[in-house]
């Protein structure tokens, strides 16, 4: 066991004995916190900001024809380490896809959050959102399917979201894919989590 | 109507009173003491000595009995097995001498002689009692000695309670104790988890 | 006597001081988070009401709709009385204190006190020593370990430091006390304290024996058994202290007791150290109603001032280990208490 020696003074001086200057200055400190800023998030009305690369809320991409992107790979069901993902594929003939998903099923509940399916999938079909109010009345509800995923990559198609390209590894393989730059990469490699003030969203609006 | 006070307090002190002495559990018994007591301050009150009803609470409801009640918890002394009534020899000893003293009491304090108050004094007057009890030698000398014998009792009671370091063990030994403390600061109030 | 005017005053008083010191526990309670959350870079309570204002009232409501659990291991008949033995010091101490200047009514000297005691100062004490009981029953009658920790905690501490306190007090009474004066009376103690020196610094106690006020404002955190005194419900050690095993109305009367306390300690270190209702230039206000009103209004801000101290001081220090908390009451406190009480003797002996 590790054994950290603490400098101690031999004797306090007097001042430290008597307590009350040390009491002074912390009353004088707890002072200047009482008229000091408040931290705390109304979180109803205020919402915390984070970082582009949150991993949240999943969610399918559509293509430019609004059709799903997914090709049922199961790519990103191999790769979940929760076992959370449930593909059942059914055969399409579109001219640049033989499979599309049939059934894609995501449990909220038992997922971690991880992104390596983002990482895995090779069409960057799937993306993470920076939704995180997941809330639901039974454990059925949080099962998502491949309507509300599509309902939420709707919601958030503005947003710019974790995308495959920010683990830097898949794309490259991939013709048409924007490269990965490394220095992005390194920078948001873990979602920061950066608290934005009341103020500050009114002044950035 | 003060009589009528007067009189519930009375009541409410012997009651009491007896209450304490045939109460099983001990702490009822302190708490039946501590009415008894308020109840005594209450009469006090009524006679117009608000400075004895005030030390009456303030020493005995306040200090006193705080202690027995500490002494009683913190020994966790248990309800008394036996019969209600005991049939001891002690029980009618004690009945007896308090029906002795009733009935002293009854003859002598009708014709005791009280002597008047010196002009100007007032019982709840804190000059007129300092006035009393320090210029009366024989008064003084009594004040003085209770002192001096309450503080022997405390030295003595901490002398008997301390513990002793490993080295003061062996002084003792040696037959040189050390000097108690003495003011005798109360290090070991009682309380829960003090003692080591 | 009494007259019928003084009696009209104290009963209006009592009714008023009786509401007004439980509302104001209440309204306590709020402001403790309030403060609480603003020393700590938090809002606090705001949601209740307008910006929160009423948290107070949900609390209560809540307390009072709450199961009033009693537990079968409890010792009954105690358990039950134990919380209004905590509240009856609370809400009786303060009935020897006045909160405004003394005036004229048809002829009548009227004092702004519930009850003029001749011996008030004692009265003070007698009162403050019987508020341990409460403690102490509701500890003991819980038949539980934590509580009665706890509870012996709270008595110890209390007693310790009702001497030093006491002491303080002496020192107030010798310097109010003059021939021909009941010092012990408390309308008399803020009475000595109306002149000047010098013209302009109050004649308060607080300046003519900072020592004993400084004292007493210590002592006065250990008896309400605030932090960095409050040992006694310290929830590390002992989950909740004395009332672990109170719910609904009888925990709310232990905590209301304390806030009510609060306050009345606030009332007695203003009344005895900080000049009660006096404020400096009473005297050149003409009109007696105003003076009054302007008396109480002093009264009033002082015993805010030291409630907010005590809340200050609660988000400001750690608490106190136990052996530091004895060692604070009998081998600092109680000497120098003591030896502020004789300097201010031996300085009253000398200047006569």
């Amino acid at each position: 066991m590790a054994t950290i020696n603490v400098q101690r003074p031999e004797r306090l001086t007097l001042a430290e004995r008597l307590y009350l200057p040390a009491i002074l200055n912390g009353l004088r400190l707890t002072w200047r916190h009482i008229w000091g800023e408040r931290v705390t998030l109304q979180y109803p009305e205020e919402e915390r900001q984070f970082k582009r690369v949150y991993r949240g809320v999943h969610r399918l991409n559509k293509d430019d024809k609004g059709r799903v992107k997914c090709v049922a790979c199961e790519m990103c069901a191999a790769s979940c380490p929760a076992h959370c993902i449930t593909i059942k594929a059914t055969e399409v003939e579109w001219p640049e896809r033989d499979k599309i998903p049939k059934i894609f099923e995501i449990d909220e509940l038992k997922c971690i959050f991880c992104g390596y399916c983002v990482e895995a999938c090779p069409e960057d079909a799937i993306h993470m959102t920076r939704h995180y109010h997941l809330i639901a009345r039974s454990r059925e509800d949080m099962i998502f399917g491949l309507d509300k995923l599509l309902a939420i990559y709707d919601e958030t198609k503005e947003q710019e979201v974790l995308r495959g390209v920010d683990f830097g590894m898949t794309h490259a393989r991939i013709p048409g894919k924007e490269a990965a730059n490394p220095d992005e990469v390194q920078k948001l490699a873990y979602p920061v989590v950066g608290v934005v003030t009341k103020a500050e969203t009114q002044r950035a609006q | 109507m003060s009589l009528v006070i007067f009189i519930m307090f009375g009541c409410v002190a012997v009651g009491c009173a007896l209450a304490m002495v045939f109460a099983r559990n001990p702490v009822y018994g302190a708490i039946a003491l501590i009415v008894c007591l308020a109840a005594l301050a209450g009469e006090y009150l009524l006679l117009d000595a608000p400075l004895l009803a005030a030390f009456q609470i303030l020493v005995y409801a306040g200090a006193i009995m705080v202690l027995y009640l500490f002494v009683i918890m913190l020994l966790n002394v248990r309800r008394e097995e036996g019969c209600r009534w005991c049939t001891d020899w002690r029980t009618y000893l004690g009945f007896a001498l308090a029906g002795l003293i009733g009935i002293s009491f009854l003859f002598k304090a009708s014709n005791v002689a009280h002597p008047a108050p010196p002009a100007g004094f007032h019982v709840y007057d804190v000059t007129g009692v300092a006035y009393t009890m320090f210029t009366d030698p024989t008064l003084l000398f009594v004040i003085e000695a209770l002192g001096v014998l309450l503080l022997m009792s405390v030295v003595g009671a901490i002398y008997l309670g301390r513990r002793f370091s490993a080295e003061e063990e062996s002084l003792l030994k040696r037959g040189e104790p050390e000097a108690s403390k003495g003011k005798g600061a109360p290090d070991d109030v009682p309380c829960g988890e003090a003692a080591p | 006597m009494i007259s019928q005017e003084q009696l009209i005053v104290s009963l209006v008083l009592g009714l008023v001081l009786m509401l007004a010191m439980t509302a104001g526990a209440g309204v306590f309670t709020f402001f403790e988070r309030k403060i609480a959350g603003w020393t700590q870079g938090r809002y606090g309570p705001n949601r209740a009401g307008p910006k929160g204002y009423l948290q107070f009232l949900a609390d209560g409501i809540k307390f009072a709709l709450k199961e009033d659990v009693i537990q079968d291991y409890v010792v009954k008949p105690v358990y039950v009385i134990a919380p209004g033995l905590m509240m009856i010091p609370a809400l009786v101490l303060y009935a020897a204190l006045p909160i405004g200047k003394p005036f004229v009514w048809n002829g009548n000297e009227v004092h702004l006190q519930i009850v003029q005691a001749n011996v008030g100062v004692l009265y003070l004490l007698a009162v403050a020593s019987i508020a341990v009981y409460g403690i102490v029953f509701g500890a003991w009658a819980s038949n539980s370990r934590y509580p009665f920790f706890g509870g012996v905690r709270a008595s110890a501490q209390m007693i310790s430091y009702e001497l030093a306190m006491g002491l303080s007090i002496i020192s107030v009474v010798l310097l109010t006390s003059e021939p021909g004066i009941n010092a012990l009376s408390i309308s008399n103690i803020v009475a000595g304290q109306t002149g000047y020196w010098f013209g302009f610094i109050p004649r308060w106690n607080l300046f003519a024996n900072p020592v004993a006020f400084f004292v007493f404002l210590v002592c006065m955190f250990a008896e309400t058994n605030r932090l960095p005194f409050d040992l006694a419900e310290a929830e590390q050690e002992l989950v909740g202290g004395y009332h672990t095993e109170y719910s609904a109305m009888k925990f709310a009367s232990f905590m209301l007791s304390e806030y009510v306390n609060m306050i009345t300690m606030s009332m007695v270190m203003v009344t005895l150290f900080v000049g009660g209702w006096h404020f400096p230039g009473i005297e050149a206000i003409r009109s007696q109603a105003i003076q009054v009103l302007l008396s109480i209004g002093a009264f009033g801000i002082k015993v805010l001032f030291f409630c907010f101290l005590f809340l200050w001081v609660r988000w400001t220090l750690p608490r106190f280990r136990y052996d530091q908390l004895m060692h604070l009451g009998w081998k600092a406190l109680l000497p120098v208490a003591l030896a502020s009480a004789l300097g201010t003797a031996i300085a009253i002996a000398l200047r006569v």
